[in-house]
């Protein structure tokens, strides 16, 4: 190499010649630069375009993804209501070029329709008309045989409850844009139509909602009554595991229906339970102090307040203590109870126990309760007996859940509990709940409440029978509200259970009778002899914790209890 | 040299050209998959809309009872006599001693 590079004559450049190649070379420098840094770049790109590219599927993915009404279901998930897709038919009329044959042809497959309504539709200037909305899957089907010009069809939503009326005044109802019109349907309208759309499940089970009505809608049909209203709660939790209110209705063609079959009774109405209050008399009594289980109250004769005398349905006529004012249902004796704990004590326990206030249930339809606004002697002593007040059965559900719990009241609710159950507040002692148990169980066991008796469970409840305003706005009796309200096990109670009926009228097997002891209490029994075996709920030894063993015909065993104290 | 250097740049450049092409392809080809996969899902998941709401209807309690009337005579609701709780099930009997006669036949098989 170095003997070659010897003879080798090298070029030498200089001056303007050495100047020039420097520059060639510099240039040559700068474009294979420039190119370089163009290919880096597209195969950066080239890099970039192979990559998978999540964000763009995720975009695909979005865009097509249907944002569909959510689902509502019962607490196992069965299904409420759905919201499926459908056709609906419309026409852009600037297309149809003969609107008497498109007309003709349309009326084969829609025979109800008016033909000049149709036309109208047809002609119209417009660029959009409806001509039936959410078609049936073969009606499209035909309409697209049809081969006629400008008809359309546009996916719409069709809102489908197929369970029927069964949960009809709890799920309520959609218009036709798929809005919430009643029920949760629109207590939770944005929830459902949210992206997300989670499904919104409700407390109720819908075979003991399926058991509930059966047996409401024998009663009411066997005492021919106007209509009636029946729940389950649970005591622990408040929720409400059936809720049926009759007559009901078919979701679907709401508008089909009296809007008095509309009208939800259980939360919705408010009405005069009666002797039911009795029960919250007896707590507040023993709450307060001023009733013992062996005091005794003056029941010898009616008691006059102002214009009114209160009687008793089966004079006693005698003094009463406590048990025995709410086994013989004494108006006069609940009166003593309510006066000697005072308007005030009264009036803010029954706020306590949510029975002054709208209650907090989910639905939009909740009544207001009605009591006076002057809360005198008179009204302290009416409403001891639950006249003179009107509350929504689900309130009186909730409050005497909890009387019997323990004394934890919570609001009622239609939403399954998800974890931990609402902690509630206190409103009546550990001692009370224990009293207040076991005075219902001798309403049940001996009072006016004794056809609620279930074999394998033992019971308490209260009957309430109460006459409601006739036209002439004074009571009518015959004109009843009969309602009776059981908790059981009574022991360790699980579920209260409340059935109303409306204008009752008395059958040959009840004598003519129609009180809450003929109609609602053995209806009651019905629902718990079926709800209990549902739900589990091992039979108990038949012998209520705490009281003394006693024999002998009722009103001895009766006697020897009360003497017991 | 030069000219070596500009040939293996072509080839090169067609080369990510011809590759660059036929990812497009794949991806394009891809991405309409992608879509009548979601096609397919949302039919599908609009089947099990429709199926999950007949199956509803069809297992309307009210069916189920009036299907179980007519064909299950013999069934009734469970009533609260046939519950007992798990203690109430009496416990296995204690094992009952066989005394020498399975020792002996034990000790025979050992000694086999």
């Amino acid at each position: 190499m170095t003997g070659q590079a010897e003879h080798e004559t090298p070029l030498v450049l200089e001056g303007a010649s050495k100047q020039a190649v420097g520059l060639c070379k510099q240039r040559l420098m700068v474009v294979a630069m420039c190119i370089l840094t163009a290919f880096v770049v597209i195969g950066g790109r080239l890099v970039d375009v192979m990559g998978v590219t999540p964000v763009e599927a995720g975009l695909v993915a979005e865009a097509t993804a249907p944002n569909e009404r959510a689902n509502i279901v019962d607490r196992n998930g069965v299904l409420l209501a759905s919201s499926l897709s459908v056709a609906s038919l419309y026409v852009d009329p600037a297309e149809v070029t003969d609107p008497q044959a498109t007309a003709t042809a349309l009326l084969q497959v829609f025979p109800d329709m008016d033909r000049d309504h149709l036309l109208g539709l047809l002609t119209s200037t417009r660029r959009f008309e409806w001509i039936r909305r959410k078609l049936e899957p073969s009606a499209q089907q035909a309409v697209r045989d049809l081969y006629q010009p400008g008809l359309d069809f546009a996916a719409e939503e069709r809102r489908i409850w197929p369970q029927g009326p069964l949960t009809s005044h709890v799920v309520g109802y959609t218009d036709i844009d798929g809005r919430g019109l009643a029920g949760i349907e629109q207590a939770f309208d944005e929830r459902l139509l949210a992206d997300n759309g989670d499904d919104v499940t409700l407390s109720l089970d819908v075979r003991v909602q399926q058991m509930v009505r059966d047996e409401l809608l024998r009663t009411v049909e066997t005492f021919s009554a106007k209509g009636g209203t029946a729940l389950v709660m649970d005591v622990h939790s408040a929720e409400i595991l059936a809720m049926v209110s009759l007559p009901d209705f078919d979701p679907a063609s709401p508008a089909a229906s009296d809007p008095v079959n509309r009208f939800n009774r259980a939360t919705l109405g408010a009405y005069e339970l009666g002797s039911i209050f009795k029960t919250f008399t007896a707590a507040m009594a023993f709450e307060a102090g001023v009733a013992r289980l062996g005091d005794t109250f003056d029941a010898s004769q009616p008691l006059t307040a102002g214009r009114f005398t209160i009687t008793d349905y089966k004079p006693q006529n005698r003094w009463l203590t406590l048990p025995e004012i709410m086994v013989h249902s004494s108006n006069i004796g609940a009166a003593r109870l309510a006066l000697a704990v005072g308007s005030d004590y009264q009036k803010a326990f029954l706020e306590r126990v949510g029975l002054l206030s709208r209650s907090a249930i989910e639905v939009p339809e909740v009544g207001r309760p009605l009591y006076p606004s002057r809360w005198g002697t008179l009204s302290t002593i009416t409403i001891g007996f639950g006249h003179g007040i009107a509350v929504s059965p689900v309130q009186v559900a909730a409050a005497v859940a909890a009387m019997v719990n323990g004394g934890m009241f919570r609001q009622p609710t239609l939403l399954k509990r998800q974890g931990e159950p609402d902690p509630g507040h206190r409103v009546i002692a550990e001692k009370t709940s224990e009293t207040v148990r076991m005075l219902t169980h001798l309403v049940a066991r001996f009072g006016s409440g004794r056809k609620a008796q279930v074999e394998g469970y033992l019971i308490g409840g209260k009957t309430g029978t109460a006459e409601q305003p006739g036209e002439s706005r004074r009571y009518d009796r015959r004109k009843l509200i009969s309602s009776f309200v059981a908790a059981f096990p009574i022991n360790d109670p699980q579920y209260v259970v409340l059935l109303s009926v409306d204008e009752p009228k008395g059958t040959e097997e009840t004598f003519g009778y129609a009180t809450a002891g003929w109609t609602a209490a053995p209806a009651v029994g019905n629902i718990i002899a079926r709800l209990g075996p549902m739900q589990g709920i091992l039979p108990d030894g038949g012998v209520f914790v705490g009281l003394p063993e006693a024999e002998g015909d009722p009103e001895e065993q009766l006697e020897m209890i009360v003497a017991s104290f | 040299m030069t000219a070596r250097g500009g040939w293996l740049w072509m080839i090169g450049a067609l080369v990510t050209a011809l590759v660059a092409f036929s990812q497009q392809q794949h991806a394009r080809d891809l991405r309409h998959e992608l879509e009548k996969l979601e096609d397919d899902l949302a039919e599908r998941r609009e089947n099990v809309r429709v199926l999950a709401a007949e199956w509803s209807y069809l297992s309307r309690p009210e069916r189920i009872r009036d299907l179980a009337d007519r064909h299950l005579a013999d069934l009734v609701p469970v009533s609260v006599h046939q519950l007992s709780p798990v203690s109430g099930i009496p416990l296995a009997p204690p094992p009952i001693s066989i005394g020498t006669t399975w020792d002996q036949s034990g000790a025979g098989e050992e000694g086999l």
